[in-house]
C-alpha cells in the first residue's frame, strides 16, 4: 500500500491564555468559589454561636407526646432527645403505613382508570381530579374533622361484627399481641419466635436456591417455590408450637366510654395517613396509568392472541412490565409521602417536626433543632431511595 | 325529467366487475378439492370512523389451505386478518371459523383464540419473560398444563423452528429473525388449527427473512392451514395455494400464484405488481 505524503500545514497559532478552554474554566469556578466563601462568612459572622451545641437534648423533657405505640414514655424522667425519637417513631409508622396503602390504591385506581368499564373509568378519573387537584394540607384537615366530628361518639359507636369499631376516638382493630398460651409463656418469646421466622425464612430461601440450582443442572422439576413455602409454614408452625403458642389475636371491645383490647388508631395518625394515602395514591395512578399506556399496544394484542383472560393480561404481561417502568416515578412519589407527612403538625400528632417543635418551644436552640429535623428527614429520604434503587436494580437486571 | 334521463346523463362510474369474479372456492387448486371450508367470510364491512377499512369482503378458506394476501400500504390486509381472530371487530357481515361464529358471545371469542395463532410484524414477544416462558404463558395459563409438560412442549417447538439453545435468553438478546422463530413458536404451542402471518418477514433485515421463511414453509408442508400478508413475492408463487388481492379495503382479485404472475385480469392488481416485481 503507497504511503500518502503528509499534508504540510502552517505553524499552529499559539492561543492567548484567556482564550483557552480550561483557564475559562478554572476562572468561573474560582468566582464561584470566591462568592459563596464570602456569602457563608457573612452568615456564620451574623449568627451568634456562643450557645451552640446539643446540650439541651439530654435534660427532662417535661412534656407529653400522645400516639405512641409500643413504647411507654410520659416525658417526666425521659430526656428530650427521647421524646423526638418518639416522635421519629411516629413518623415512620405513618410514613410507612400511608407508602403501602398509596400504592395499592395507586395501581387499583391507576388500572381502573384503563377499564373499558365507563362507570369504573369516570369514577377513577373523579378519585385523581378531586384528590391531585385540592392541597394536601386541607385533605388532612377534613379528613381529620370527619374523623373527630362526623364519626358517631362512642356511646353510639359503629360496630362492624365485633371485629372494627369507629367512634371520634379512633378507629379499634384487632391485633395480634403476647400471649400466655399452652404454658404461660413469658411475653419476650414474642421476640424469640420473630427471629426463628427470620431464620426459618432464610432456610427456606437457602432450600428454594439449591432445589433451583439442582433442577437447571438435572433438568429435573423439583418445585423449588412449593418447597420453600412448605419448608417455612413447617418452621413457622413448629416453632409457633415448640414456643407454646405465644401470641393470639385480641379483638377490641368497649368498655364504658372508651376502647379496651384491639389496636387503637387514633383520629390523628388516621385522618394524616389517610390524607396522605388519596393524594399520594392519585399521582401514582396517573403513574400507573401512564407506564401501562407506554407499553407497545402489541404486548396487549400478542396476550390476547394467545387466549390469555383481561385478569392475566393485566397480571402476567402488562402489570410486570408496566411497575418496573414506574420505580424511578414512584420513588419520588414515596419521598413526598416522606416530607408531606410533616403536615401532621395541622392536625396535632405528634411527628418528628411537632415534637421538635415543642422542644424548641421549651428550650430555644432553634438553630440546632431545625439542624436535627432536616437531617431527620434527609435521612428517612435517603433510606427510602436506597430500598427503591436495590428494587429497581433488581427488576432492571435484564433489559426490556 | 324522467328517471331514464337521470340514469343516462350520468353514467356509473367504473367499478370492480364483482360479477367477473369466480365465486370464492372456484379457484381451489387439486390438491385441496374436497377439503372443507375452514373459514368462511361474508360480506364483512369495517370502519375506523369514517374509514372504510374493509368494504364487503367476501371469501372462504379450505383445510390446509395456503393464502397470501397482497395488496398496497392501507388496503385493508392487515385488518382483515386481524378481524378473523378478533383483535379487529367486524361492523357487518358473518366471519365463521371452524363452525364458530365472530360475534359478541364470548365463549366463542376464548374458542377462537385457541382456534387460530397470530404471528406480529413486531413479534410481540413479552419481553419481561425468558424465551421459554414466552411460550409457555398460554400452556400453563390457558391450557393449565404442569410446567414440566408445557416445558417440554416448548423445547420441541424450538427444535422446531431451529434454536432449542436460545430457551433461558430473553427476548432482547435475541437477533430480529430469532425473535420472530419464537413468537412462531409460542403461536403453535397452541396447538391452532390456522396460522395468520400479519407481515412476518417486513421488520427483518434481509439476512434474516429466509430463516423465517423457511420456517413458514416447514409449516405449509405439514398441513397447517395458513393466512399469510406478506411482500415476499417468492414465498407467495413457491408456497401459496391461492392468493387474494386487497385495494381500498376491497377484495379485487383471487387466484392462483400461476394466475397472478402470468395473467392477473384486474387492472389495478397490474399495477400493484408492476411496482413490486
Amino acid at each position: 500500500m503507497s504511503q500518502q505524503p503528509a499534508p504540510q500545514l502552517p505553524d499552529p497559532a499559539r492561543t492567548p491564555l484567556f482564550y483557552q478552554r480550561g483557564f475559562r474554566s478554572v476562572l468561573t469556578q474560582g468566582i464561584y468559589v470566591a462568592l459563596t466563601a464570602i456569602v457563608l462568612a457573612y452568615v456564620i459572622a451574623s449568627l451568634d454561636l456562643r450557645e451552640f451545641g446539643f446540650g439541651f437534648l439530654s435534660e427532662p423533657a417535661g412534656f407529653k407526646v400522645g400516639n405512641q405505640w409500643l413504647v411507654d414514655v410520659d416525658g417526666v424522667t425521659n430526656s428530650r432527645i427521647t421524646m423526638y425519637l418518639v416522635g421519629v417513631w411516629s413518623t415512620l409508622r405513618a410514613v410507612l403505613v400511608a407508602i403501602l396503602l398509596a400504592t395499592l390504591v395507586g395501581v387499583v385506581v391507576g388500572v381502573a382508570r384503563l377499564s373499558s368499564n365507563w362507570l369504573v373509568a369516570r369514577m377513577a378519573m373523579l378519585f385523581v381530579e378531586v384528590f391531585r387537584n385540592t392541597p394536601l394540607l386541607v385533605q388532612i384537615v377534613i379528613w381529620y374533622a370527619i374523623l373527630l366530628v362526623g364519626a358517631p361518639v362512642i356511646q353510639n359507636v359503629l360496630n362492624v361484627g365485633d371485629f372494627l369499631f369507629l367512634s371520634n376516638r379512633g378507629i379499634a382493630i384487632p391485633w395480634p399481641v403476647p400471649s400466655d398460651g399452652l404454658w404461660g409463656a413469658p411475653d419476650w418469646f414474642v421476640g424469640i419466635w420473630v427471629l426463628a421466622l427470620i431464620a426459618v425464612g432464610a432456610v427456606a430461601m437457602r432450600v428454594r436456591a439449591k432445589r433451583q440450582e439442582h433442577e437447571r443442572e438435572t433438568g429435573r422439576i423439583l418445585f423449588a417455590n412449593r418447597w420453600a413455602m412448605g419448608v417455612f409454614a413447617a418452621g413457622a408452625l413448629i416453632s409457633f408450637l415448640i414456643l407454646g403458642v405465644p401470641v393470639s389475636i385480641d379483638r377490641p371491645v368497649i368498655e364504658g366510654t372508651s376502647y379496651a383490647e384491639g389496636m387503637l388508631v387514633q383520629p390523628e395518625f388516621a385522618a394524616l395517613v389517610l390524607g396522605l394515602t388519596m393524594y399520594t395514591g392519585a399521582f401514582i395512578a396517573e403513574i400507573v396509568r401512564g407506564s401501562i399506556q407506554a407499553l407497545p399496544k402489541g404486548q396487549t394484542e400478542a396476550a390476547n392472541a394467545i387466549g390469555l383472560t383481561g385478569y392475566q393480561r393485566l397480571t402476567l404481561v402488562i402489570l410486570p412490565q408496566a411497575l418496573r417502568q414506574m420505580i424511578p416515578s414512584v420513588t419520588n412519589q414515596f419521598l413526598n409521602v416522606n416530607k408531606n407527612s410533616s403536615l401532621a403538625y395541622a392536625v396535632l400528632f405528634d411527628d418528628l417536626f411537632r415534637v421538635a417543635t415543642i422542644v424548641q418551644n421549651k428550650a430555644g436552640h432553634a438553630l440546632e433543632m431545625f439542624f436535627v429535623i432536616i437531617i431527620t428527614y434527609m435521612v428517612i429520604s435517603f433510606a427510602i431511595s436506597a430500598v427503591m434503587n436495590v428494587l429497581n436494580a433488581r427488576v432492571t437486571a435484564h433489559r426490556i | 325529467m324522467t328517471s331514464e334521463d337521470t340514469a343516462s346523463s350520468e353514467p356509473a362510474p367504473p367499478k370492480i366487475s364483482t360479477e367477473a369474479r369466480p365465486e370464492p372456492g372456484t379457484m381451489v387448486p387439486e390438491r385441496l378439492i374436497g377439503q372443507p371450508d375452514i373459514i368462511t367470510v361474508s360480506h364483512v364491512d369495517k370502519w375506523f370512523g369514517d374509514f372504510q377499512a374493509l368494504d364487503d369482503v367476501s371469501l372462504s378458506v379450505k383445510e390446509h389451505e395456503i393464502v397470501v394476501i397482497l395488496g398496497p400500504s392501507g388496503s385493508g390486509k392487515s385488518t382483515f386478518i386481524r378481524c378473523l381472530n378478533r383483535l379487529e371487530e367486524h361492523d357487518a357481515g358473518r366471519i365463521v371459523i371452524n363452525g364458530i361464529e365472530l360475534n359478541e358471545d364470548v365463549r366463542n371469542l376464548n374458542a377462537i383464540r385457541s382456534e387460530v395463532g397470530m404471528v406480529f410484524q413486531q413479534f410481540n414477544l413479552f419481553p419481561h419473560l425468558s424465551v421459554l416462558s414466552n411460550i409457555t404463558l398460554g400452556l400453563r395459563k390457558v391450557r393449565h398444563l404442569p410446567r414440566l409438560d408445557a416445558e417440554a412442549l416448548a423445547i420441541q417447538l424450538l427444535e422446531r423452528v431451529g434454536i432449542p439453545e436460545q430457551a433461558e435468553k430473553h427476548p432482547a438478546q435475541l437477533s430480529g429473525g430469532q425473535q420472530q422463530r419464537v413468537a412462531i413458536a409460542r403461536a403453535l404451542a397452541m396447538q391452532p388449527k390456522i396460522m395468520l402471518f400479519d407481515e412476518p418477514t417486513s421488520a427483518l433485515d434481509p439476512e434474516m427473512i429466509k430463516e423465517v421463511l423457511d420456517v413458514m414453509q416447514e409449516l405449509a408442508e405439514s398441513g397447517m392451514t395458513m393466512l399469510v400478508v406478506t411482500h415476499e413475492m417468492g414465498f407467495a408463487r413457491e408456497v401459496a395455494d391461492r392468493l387474494f388481492f386487497f385495494d381500498e379495503g376491497a377484495l379485487v382479485e383471487e387466484g392462483t400464484p400461476e394466475h397472478f404472475f402470468t395473467s392477473p385480469r384486474e387492472e389495478r392488481t397490474k399495477l400493484f405488481l408492476s411496482q413490486i416485481l
